[in-house]
């Protein structure tokens, strides 16, 4: 799947999951956790819309500090060439 | 594993300490409570369990339930009770016990615990409430080794509750005076982030949460046993115990201080003779 597609995938999964009113507030680069639009029970739940779009497990126990910081770096970390 | 004549180990996870040991670890807690005063934090003496109604809320026993030890007494019942005082009572290293009452609380695990359910609101601009406390905690653990990993410990912790910025500030003082109370203990520590001991823990979003935006630092001394650890719990318990701090839920952070481990680390370090040992006032009072 394109990055692009990936991510307007992801900003449509948390868009859609936090009812955001104004997807236009939400960009590639807006951070997630320290912006408070996703909490812990939130990265649960995306871990799985994740592991389901790359059609490929999620190993927890190895997740990097930052891992989910942004709709950007979720993409790099998660679906580009060189994941984890 | 550790040894000294000070020192006697009961094999279920207990230490008891006597002559200079003891005396050290007098100086130790005092020293920890004068550090705490130094911050601001005043100090709190609370019961030793939790009970049920806190624990549900902090949802600790879903987290970390291969810890958890219970007191319980008997079912009051006479008949109940009179079955229990005439039957052999203890065998080998176990007690028989006849029914047991309903279990209401937990003994403590940690000793902030303590300490959330007692905030409250403060308005914005209001400075941060700051608290210590000094309590004897209890872990079930599959292994026990003497004054580092005890299934009933020493623990004194510092609470700063208040803004993001109050509580990041005050874990950033306390790791500096941490750093520097162990170069006057001549104790080589390294910090590192941490994750708690979750149970099943790739099924557990704090233990995620802990991963992905590290909240834990452990003081490690001989890179694994963590003699002290900072805290910072973001919202947890101020919204688990709706604790406003002006008009959003406040912030929370806490520093742990293991104090069997600090006399282990200082009886690795310095060895079997603690009229040796660093004396704790100077480390202190150069620190705070």
């Amino acid at each position: 799947m394109p990055m692009d597609a990936v991510k307007a995938q992801i900003k449509e999964w948390i868009v859609d999951k936090k009812k955001i009113a104004d997807a236009a507030t939400l960009d590639g680069s807006t951070p997630l956790l320290d912006a408070k639009i996703l909490k812990s029970v939130d990265i649960m739940d995306l871990i799985i819309f994740i592991e389901f779009l790359r059609d490929a497990p999620l190993h927890v126990t190895e997740l990097k500090p930052g891992a989910f910081h942004s709709i950007d770096v979720i993409a790099q970390n998660f679906f580009s060439s060189g994941r984890t | 594993m550790i040894e000294h004549d000070d020192l006697h180990w009961d094999g279920t996870g207990q230490s008891y300490l006597r002559g200079e040991m003891a005396d050290y670890f007098g100086d130790l807690e005092a020293a920890l409570l004068r550090l705490a005063r130094s911050n601001g934090c005043r100090a709190v003496y609370p019961a030793s369990t939790l009970p049920a109604t806190v624990l549900k809320k902090l949802d600790y026993l879903h987290s970390f339930p291969q810890h958890a030890t219970f007191p319980c007494c008997l079912e009051s019942n006479h008949a109940n009770v009179e079955a229990f005082s005439k039957q052999k009572i203890v065998v080998d290293d176990h007690i028989n016990v006849t029914q047991l009452a309903r279990i209401h609380s937990l003994l403590l695990p940690a000793a902030c615990y303590t300490i959330y359910p007692t905030l409250h609101a403060r308005p914005s601009g209001a400075p941060p409430q700051l608290l210590t406390v000094q309590t004897r905690c209890f872990r079930n653990e599959k292994h026990y080794m003497p004054l580092e990993r005890q299934w009933n410990f020493s623990m004194r912790e510092l609470v700063c509750a208040g803004t993001e910025a109050q509580v990041e500030a005050f874990l950033d003082r306390l790791q500096r005076q941490i750093a520097a109370i162990c170069i006057a203990l001549q104790l080589p520590v390294r910090f590192a982030s941490a994750t708690d001991p979750f149970f099943n823990p790739e099924q557990n979003p704090q233990y995620v949460m802990q991963r992905v935006a590290p909240s834990k630092t452990e003081a490690l001394y001989g890179d694994t046993l963590a003699i002290a650890s900072l805290n910072f719990h973001r919202q947890y318990f101020g919204e688990a115990f709706e604790i406003r701090h002006g008009d959003d839920f406040c912030f929370t952070g806490c520093v742990a201080f293991g104090l069997e481990r600090w006399m282990a680390a200082l009886l690795r370090q310095h060895g079997g003779n603690v009229r040796k040992w660093p004396r704790l006032d100077a480390a202190i009072a150069g620190a705070a």
